[in-house]
């Protein structure tokens, strides 16, 4: 028993960067039910940024529990990060902000970069505020852009992403892969996340 | 800058797909065309791409840092304008180039990316 505890914790320093795959591994190695407590205890999807077309994106269910941040659901599988790419349509830079929208094609997901200055909080919070005015400097209207960032329900506009990162896709082969992306991890995992 | 009235998404059609008749030939609707640059007026700013043997006219006057060179490939964003005798052009807001793109690769994921965005409606 020892042995699967051992074997636990090494598969789960895996868990965020390919869950699949590990529960996969986990599912030869133990009883689906193991498999199914550990993968909820650790809501693998709180690390992951979940791939979605913004059609899927603005599905999400939402839930706002009184006294507490509001959370999301797709078909019951709970995320918190999700990942987009697309066409930057809009573009305003207010204060220390960077609004801007994404548009897939299915729909147009506004986006918020924070570029304030952290800099007086330490060598770290001076480097990710220099990453973050790099980044705003590259995203221009017309540009196909990759956006990571954390889900949020903003007042007038609905569910937006607030920008962990954002980069410019060079290739403009990376938007039909990230479709073929979307549409594979819905239909063999995100699809299969909530079932036994 | 960003727009104060609410941005419509932009559907990626073909340009074969832009025919009267069509669900695409709306006046007004935001579509996304790609094809190849094949003529370019200055004095108009009207360009013409084609993509499988057929033309189509885009308005591009409000776009800027764009550059125009025969034989690449372009992806515009914009709003269909119905003139008459059908004639249609896009008013463009967006252009890029997309030198590079696969046809056929991208053909073929826009079905299946419509195919699985009606899934995802009915489901």
């Amino acid at each position: 028993m020892s042995r699967r505890v051992a074997a636990i914790v090494v598969l789960s320093l895996h868990v965020s960067y390919c869950p699949v795959l590990s529960r996969l591994v986990m599912s030869h190695l133990f009883p689906s039910s193991t498999v199914n407590l550990i993968f909820n205890k650790m809501n693998v999807f709180r690390a992951v940024h979940v791939k979605l077309i913004a059609r899927d994106f603005f599905s999400l269910t939402i839930h706002i529990p009184p006294n507490y941040a509001p959370t999301f659901f797709r078909r019951g599988m709970q995320v918190w990060r999700v990942e987009t790419v697309g066409v930057v349509v809009s573009k305003e830079h207010t204060g220390d902000y960077l609004r801007f929208i994404v548009d897939d094609g299915t729909g147009c997901i506004h986006c918020i970069l924070d570029i304030t200055d952290h800099s007086d909080l330490g060598l770290a919070a001076e480097v990710e505020t220099e990453i973050a005015l790099r980044e705003a400097a590259t995203v221009e209207l017309g540009k196909l852009v990759r956006v990571r960032g954390m889900i949020k329900l903003g007042a007038g506009v609905g569910l937006q992403l607030t920008v962990r990162d954002v980069l410019v896709e060079r290739d403009p082969n990376m938007e039909t892969l990230y479709w073929m992306d979307c549409i594979r991890l819905a239909k063999s995992c995100y699809d299969h996340a909530t079932r036994p | 800058m960003m727009a104060t009235s609410i941005i419509k998404p932009a559907v990626p059609v073909l340009l074969k797909e832009i025919e009267s008749g069509s669900q695409f030939f709306k006046q007004g609707a935001s579509l996304r065309v790609t094809g190849m640059l094949h003529a370019y007026s200055e004095d108009t700013a009207v360009a013409v791409i084609a993509d499988a043997n057929i033309s189509f006219k885009i308005n591009t006057v409000h776009l800027r840092d764009l550059s125009f060179r025969f034989g690449s490939y372009y992806q515009f964003i914009g709003e269909l304008h119905i003139l008459p005798e059908d004639v249609a052009i896009l008013q463009a807001r967006v252009g890029r180039i997309v030198d590079g793109l696969d046809p056929n690769l991208y053909n073929q994921s826009l079905q299946l990316r419509r195919q699985f965005e009606s899934e995802l409606v009915n489901s």
